[in-house]
């Protein structure tokens, strides 16, 4: 602690005492002094005005600004972030007025950073962003579909194709071996943290978390994202940060990197009206082709006879009960149809030089591709207003967005290995047809048609700043947050969804999550001239906490289905309430020099407090340390390379912290459960606790270059990084003989993520008629085991190796079909004539390590505008290993599940030379090798999709002189347009044949401006 | 400049003050371990949990599965739908490590074993609990701990003896031995019968709360199984006899709550599905007879025909149901009369653990391996006579006794708690009985569940059983 403000304080004390020494006189210098404001005329606070290569000053809350003893021949550089830097000779002049331009090229833009702006040219640390116009193009629900494929080394996967579902986010690859905890960053919305509790145990790190839906009731959609409340227009930009430099500020929660979402913001001038609106179709893009009937009936006779069982109503109901004309294709009959969806917005910015304001209103709609139902709506509004005092000095920002999402859907019936001879859905009465699917009733998936599912939830997020400048580049400032998600949610299971053989009843839940999260963070910045450099530094606090909680009532034994929306009705009722509470505190500062644009340092500095370790381990200390030289400023390459127009390298090192687990997992503790035995209220232990609990630590290294060509018109970013976690929170495994099969605690893993980013991005042509925007990113992620001490004696003995990636899978390798038993034959690597799987290490096992990382992922966009035209391409592609999706379901080619049409490559009698064994009905220890234990169910499932294309036409000034608008664009924007890829399900990004695919969205639309 | 110093100690002080803020509150809806313990009521509560999971959970051990499992691996039942590929390997003893069920057989016992080592620590440790409620609740959770023992040990073999709650401690203990784990189990129930009540007072005379009878009952079972025919005879003796609390009911009674001959018995809350019904009659009963639902289970062709005519218990505890669609008829166990979606509102059976009846046959095993074939033969005459079956003579041979001793247990005790199965093993006639019936599939190695696969993966030091992966 004390060490803690002697490095924060002294350099800021010293930097304040120097500041007042710089007086010296020098008979060919004059005074100088002026205004620095925007082509708006807007005064800009804190604006550097310096020599070049000399001494500098930053404008005050007024935009003025003033330097003494400049000499006369001297030539001034006047920057600001965001806007062009202006050259300008002193030629003896003493009065100057600099109206800076914005910029436009990708090094000068402004980049939101942790507390603060910078922009590429001088950053320290690894900041992706996405922009608004980017977000724009792609007619999306959910902001975060917008990210996929656009920032290097920040993976982006939908879980299901369900617009609210879930979205995994993965930077810089997997931290740690716990397979409970998800990879998801920190969202930051507007400066306030979108922290949700895991409140029932269900996060993971291939699902992410349950999102706003926490109260146990299973959405179809496994979970809801909370950005899905968010509407994608509203958003200035998305940034993510990546390395310590970036993230370390955020300390205990920065170490699954840290993705920023800033809303637009009024501006002065006059007031605009900017209209949008798209209206299109979604589908499906591919489907699985599975066996037809008479394939069907083909592969079931062939697996009854290599069985030797003879073809009776017992053992093929499906064929000798069931009628073997008919055809349906269960995956059509789910999944093809056209919904829709509409996009409406419609903003007003304005405001004058003091007040500026933007208010919007939004409404979107997108159906779900399930043939039933499938419907998603979300409407909303975001007010943003700012007001200067008349003195300038003090600054006031209000943003409160908010908005209401309703999901009405359906579970997905698991009906793609439905044989394709089933029985209708429904009867004639229009009823669901369990009857007809005697006696394979079990088989009957449709019971979910009839069940509804709804989510209302309503976002709230609320940020105020407040700023006064005290002195000539000091200021405090104070953020004060609030965000409010309440969702709730509708489960019905009515009588009539179900058997009519069991007498059934109704169940009717309803839940509600409610999160608020508050934070408070005063600060106080500074910024100066020392010498040639400018130092900034700031020191600010964050108290926050949030709270989540939920409550669950259940209705049973509802005795009739108009009564399912009243609980309150049914015989027998039972509730939950589940809470949780988080709080958090830290102290932070910042320290940032930059001498003359060419050597800049930056170090980050974090003390934190979390509660969710127990007392005296709640406290952690982070920090790292960035640097950048800029070579691209010597005479060296000016002379010798001149289309280098721009280069930097940079290094940053530093940690961070995680304490992504629930909440109380230090304690042991049991739960009420509504029931009762001997008139006593059931309780039941929850888990098994951890008193030691503490934080888990990142460390993060990068080494980076930047740079430019032709006059920044292109410009590349490469950069290096390597991870390693340690001391991290894991769900530690233990055997059920302990009484639970998990507990919380830190392990010695010690995980290491290399990686390599490339980034190339730019304009590269730019005329009055004819523009090319082009962006190249990769990300290439290498993860390993890098130590864990006694790991054979530890419950990862069988997972993990030390030295290999944590995505393994311990497979046989399949060496194909054996040409006289038509079984599956493995290679034996012990050469002992057996097949070996044995779960401890120290025994022989011919199985080996698969690595199912994903290999590398990126995009590729290029824009093109000639006249008014314009066109888009972005392609996303990703290399990766995948699961057939039919393994996901587990039936084996032979049995009463339909399978893909690969399976008719079947071995038939000996000498065949086969890639699939003899149809069983009856799997014997092949088979379930080759399912449970081998490659053979993996695949190549990489591909490059198309996911968004967009051509639009921009009126012409003309035109719209007569209309009276300011612009007025028509386009046609398109998701998802095609895959490229050798996998064979639905969609090689879900894998699974059980869920949605991503579906197709092509919509049209305009947008216009007055 | 002042200012901003005395801002920046503000923060400081701020945040040394903070241990404070970020102090959050307790949990709401779950109380920590020592709170439980602190009062009586909250401590019945943590022991109404055992029973409560025990008898409601469908993913117990001691609902239905270990009945119907050990069925299936026995000669009682088959299975009418061989495409289920959990239950089908448990019928042609051919488990895989990683089968569900016996990943929930062993986990729903281990479970409950943690549950009572907690009681029984937290309980050793307050002071704020009277003696006699301490001693009670202490004394139930080693009888149910001793329960769970006893069915893991005759499925898996010898298991791990789990004693604390301390993850660190048991996270890599290996398997004990078999005479180990009796000891305990005897130990565990010894403590249950001296501590007990001997009426069914702590239960509101409902008889779903373990008494001292119960603890006998389990000991004589225990004693048997490990050839201490003294020892079992005298529990037995004691809970026929001594107790007074106890007699033989007619044959369609013996499940029904609170009956002259039920010792122990759990009582199931009504769900969804089950409505009141128990969960062997879930299991067991076809929702509807002659209809075209067939029983999941039938019983075996073997064992309708160890019947005799005259055995009552093949009316009262066989149902039959002709399946519609091919006309032919299917015999399902029938000692619950209650199924699915058959009641209203009205506990009808509670299920029924201890009996009675198991009683008479543990003496008469236990006499007759003492050499009492007389005094034997009277014990299985109770059973025969209730069965509507004409008295064996008290002059029996030695093998003609055995014989009948077998038989009568495969009769009586069919259809409840693994009984066959076990027997079997312990007489050490798995092999010679299952293997004509099951064919090839039958190997030695499969007296013995596997391990499941999840403990082998993470427990460097515990063995898998013999013929498995």
């Amino acid at each position: 602690m004390k060490l803690l403000k002697y490095c924060l304080g002294v350099p800021l004390f010293f930097a304040l005492s120097i500041s007042a020494q710089q007086t010296t006189n020098n008979p060919s210098t004059i005074d100088i002094s002026g205004k620095v404001s925007n082509e708006k005329g807007e005064t800009l606070a804190n604006a550097n005005v310096a020599i070049k290569n000399g001494k500098g000053t930053i404008t005050n809350a007024q935009g003025l600004f003033s330097l003494k003893n400049v000499p006369s021949n001297s030539t001034l550089l006047v920057s600001f972030i965001g806007y062009i830097t202006q050259t300008v000779p002193v030629k003896g002049q003493s009065k100057f007025t600099f109206i800076l331009i914005p910029a436009v090229n990708t090094l000068d833009r402004v980049v939101v950073q942790a507390y603060g702006i910078t922009n590429d040219r001088i950053r320290t640390g690894n900041i992706g962003k996405v922009t608004a116009e980017e977000i724009s193009k792609q007619p999306i629900m959910n902001p975060l579909d917008a990210l996929q494929g656009q920032i290097p080394g920040a993976i982006v996967s939908r879980i299901n194709g369900y617009a609210s579902g879930n979205i995994k986010v993965e930077i810089r690859g997997r931290n740690t071996i716990n397979p409970n905890i998800s990879s998801d960053p920190l969202y930051v919305v507007d400066g306030v943290p979108l922290t949700i509790l895991d409140l029932k145990g269900s996060e993971n790190y291939n699902n992410g978390s349950q999102g706003v839906i926490q109260s146990g009731i299973p959405s179809p959609a496994t979970g809801q994202s909370p950005l899905f409340s968010i509407n994608p227009s509203d958003i200035e930009s998305i940034e993510v940060l990546k390395d310590a430099d970036a993230t370390a500020i955020y300390g205990s929660r920065g170490s699954n990197g840290v993705i920023l979402i800033t809303t637009k913001k009024g501006s002065s001038g006059k007031s605009k009206v900017e209209m949008t609106f798209y209206s299109g179709v979604t589908s499906v893009i591919r489907y699985y082709p599975l066996l037809n009937t008479q394939q069907y009936v083909e592969m079931r006779k062939e697996a009854l006879i290599n069985d030797g069982i003879p073809i009776d109503q017992a053992t093929a109901p499906d064929l000798l009960i069931w009628d073997t004309s008919r055809y349906t294709n269960w995956q059509k009959y789910l999944w093809d149809r056209f919904g829709k969806s509409t996009d409406a917005n419609i903003s007003l910015t304005g405001g004058d030089n003091r007040t500026s304001f933007r208010l919007s209103g939004n409404f979107h709609s997108q159906s779900d591709i399930l043939a039933i139902k499938g419907s998603n709506l979300r409407g909303g509004g975001s007010l943003n207003l700012n007001h200067k005092s008349a003195n300038k000095k003090f600054l006031i920002g209000l943003t409160v967005s908010y908005s209401l999402a309703s999901v009405n859907t359906a579970n997905n019936p698991v009906a793609i290995s439905l044989p394709p001879n089933a029985p209708p859905a429904y009867d004639q009465f229009g009823n669901l047809n369990f009857s007809g699917w005697t006696p394979l009733n079990d088989l009957y998936p449709f019971t979910y048609l009839l069940q509804e599912y709804s989510a209302k939830t309503n976002y709230l997020n609320s940020n105020l700043t407040l700023t006064y400048e005290i002195l000539k580049g000091l200021s405090l400032k104070t953020s004060i947050g609030y965000s409010n998600t309440q969702s709730t949610q509708d489960n019905k299971i009515p009588i009539k969804s179900q058997d009519p053989l069991y007498n059934p009843t109704g169940t009717a839940s309803h839940g509600v999550s409610l999160v608020k999260n508050y934070i408070v963070e005063p600060q106080l910045e500074y910024s100066t001239f020392i010498d040639r450099g400018k130092l900034s530094a700031f020191i600010g606090s964050s108290f926050q906490s949030n709270n989540t909680e939920s409550s669950l009532s259940n209705g049973f034994f509802i005795p009739n289905d108009a009564l399912l929306s009243n609980i309150g009705s049914a015989p027998t009722q039972s509730t939950d309430f589940t809470t949780a509470q988080y709080k958090y505190i830290a102290l932070f500062g910042r320290i940032n020099y930059n001498w003359t644009d060419k050597y800049i340092l930056n170090i980050n500095i974090r003390r934190d407090g979390s509660s969710k370790f127990g007392s005296g381990r709640r406290f952690g200390n982070f920090g790292s340390m960035g640097g950048a030289y800029i070579f691209s400023n010597s005479n060296f390459i000016k002379s010798h390379l001149p289309f280098i127009s721009f280069g930097k390298l940079r290094a940053s090192y530093g940690t961070t912290g995680g304490d992504q687990i629930p909440n109380y997992q230090y304690l042991s503790s049991w739960t009420f459960r509504p029931q009762q035995y001997n008139n006593s209220q059931v309780l039941n232990p929850n888990r098994h606790s951890d008193s030691t609990l503490q934080w888990q630590v990142n460390r993060k290294l990068e080494i980076s270059a930047t740079l430019a060509f032709f006059n920044d018109k292109l410009s590349l970013e490469v950069s290096w990084y390597r991870n390693q976690c340690n001391n991290q929170l894991v769900a530690f495994p233990t055997p059920l003989i302990t009484g639970f099969n998990q507990v919380y605690s830190n392990s010695p893993a010690n995980v290491q993520n290399t990686g390599l980013e490339i980034l190339l991005q730019g304009k590269p042509f730019r005329t009055k008629q004819f523009q090319w925007t082009t962006k190249l990113n990769i990300g290439i992620n290498r993860n390993k085991l890098l130590s864990y001490p006694n790991l054979s004696q530890s419950p990862y003995a069988s997972q993990f190796k030390i030295g290999e990636p944590l995505n393994l899978s311990k497979v046989l390798r399949v060496l194909g079909v054996d040409p006289n038993t038509g079984l599956y034959i493995f290679d034996d690597p012990n050469e002992d004539d057996h097949v070996n799987i044995k779960q401890s290490l120290s025994e022989n096992d011919d199985r080996y390590f698969l690595d199912r990382s994903v290999k590398f992922d990126g995009g590729f966009t290029n824009s093109i505008t000639f006249r008014n035209w314009s066109l888009d391409l972005f392609f996303y592609f990703k290399k990766q290993l995948g699961v057939k999706a039919l393994y996901s379901i587990g039936a084996f080619p032979g049995q009463i599940a339909n399978q893909p049409i690969e399976v008719l490559n079947r071995w038939q009698k000996p000498g065949d030379i086969a890639t699939v064994a003899a149809f069983t009905t009856n799997p014997t220890d092949s088979y379930i090798n080759f399912q449970n234990y081998s490659d053979g169910i993996y695949t190549d499932a990489s591909f490059i999709r198309l996911q968004n294309a967009v051509i639009s036409y921009n009126l012409s000034d003309k035109f719209l002189r007569k209309l009276g608008l300011t612009k007025c664009v028509l386009n046609l924007k398109c998701q998802n347009i095609f895959v490229i890829t050798k996998y064979k399900g639905a969609d090689p990004e879900i894998q699974t044949g059980t869920q949605l695919g991503n579906p197709r969205i092509i919509t049209a639309g305009i947008s216009v401006n007055f | 400049m002042k200012k901003t110093i005395l801002i920046i100690f503000l923060s400081h002080f701020l945040l040394y003050g903070c241990q404070k803020i970020i102090e959050i509150n307790p949990p709401s809806n779950s109380i920590t371990t020592p709170e439980v313990f602190a009062n009586a009521s909250q401590a019945k509560s943590a022991m109404a949990g055992v029973y409560y999971n025990m008898v409601n959970d469908p993913n117990w051990f001691s609902g239905s599965q270990i009945t119907y499992l050990s069925g299936l691996s026995s000669d009682e039942l088959e299975l009418f739908n061989l495409n289920d590929q959990v239950v089908t390997p448990f019928y042609k003893n051919e488990l895989l490590s990683s089968n569900s069920y016996i990943n929930t057989l062993w986990k729903s016992a281990y479970s409950s074993i943690y549950s009572c080592n907690s009681i029984i620590e937290e309980l050793s440790k307050t002071n704020t609990i009277i003696d006699s409620i301490k001693k009670e609740l202490i004394a139930e959770a080693k009888f149910v701990r001793g329960f769970c023992y006893f069915n893991l040990l005759n499925l898996f073999g010898p298991v791990p003896l789990v004693k604390t709650t301390n993850w660190r401690n048991t996270n890599l203990l290996g398997r004990s031995t078999k005479e180990d784990v009796y000891n305990f189990i005897i130990e565990d129930l010894l403590f249950a019968r001296d501590q007990l009540s001997s009426d069914y007072s702590f239960s509101n005379q409902e008889r779903i709360v373990p008494n001292k009878w119960a603890a006998s009952a389990l000991l004589a079972k225990v004693f048997l199984y490990t050839n201490k025919w003294r020892e079992a005879e005298i529990e037995s003796t004691n809970v026929i006899q001594t107790s007074g609390l106890y007699q033989l009911v007619d044959l369609n009674n013996i499940c029904i709550p609170n009956n002259g001959e039920a010792i122990w018995q759990l009582k199931q809350q009504p769900l969804q599905t089950n409505l009141f019904a128990s969960p062997i009659g879930v299991t067991f009963i076809p929702v509807s007879v002659n209809s075209n639902i067939a029983p999941k289970y039938i019983i075996t062709q073997g064992l309708i025909n160890s019947f005799s005519v005259q055995d009552g218990r093949r009316m009262a505890w066989i149902g039959n149901t002709i399946y519609t669609p091919n006309g032919s008829l299917y015999r399902f166990p029938y000692k619950y009369k209650t199924g699915r979606g058959q009641t209203n509102g009205q506990y009808t059976e509670y299920h029924t653990v201890l009996r009675l009846g198991e009683q008479y046959l543990i003496c008469a095993e236990a006499k007759y391996n003492q050499g009492n074939i007389s005094g034997s033969i009277q014990d299985l005459n109770k059973i025969r006579g209730r069965a509507g079956l004409t008295l064996l003579p008290l002059n029996l041979s030695q093998t003609q006794a055995f014989d009948s001793l077998v038989n009568e247990r495969k009769l009586e005790l069919f259809g409840e708690w693994g009984n066959r199965w076990f027997d079997l093993k312990r007489w050490s006639k798995a092999t010679e009985i299952l293997s004509p019936i099951k064919g090839v599939t039958w190997q030695r190695t499969d007296e013995l569940y596997p391990i499941p696969i999840s403990e082998t993966q993470i427990n460097p030091n515990i063995k898998q059983n013999d013929g498995y992966n």
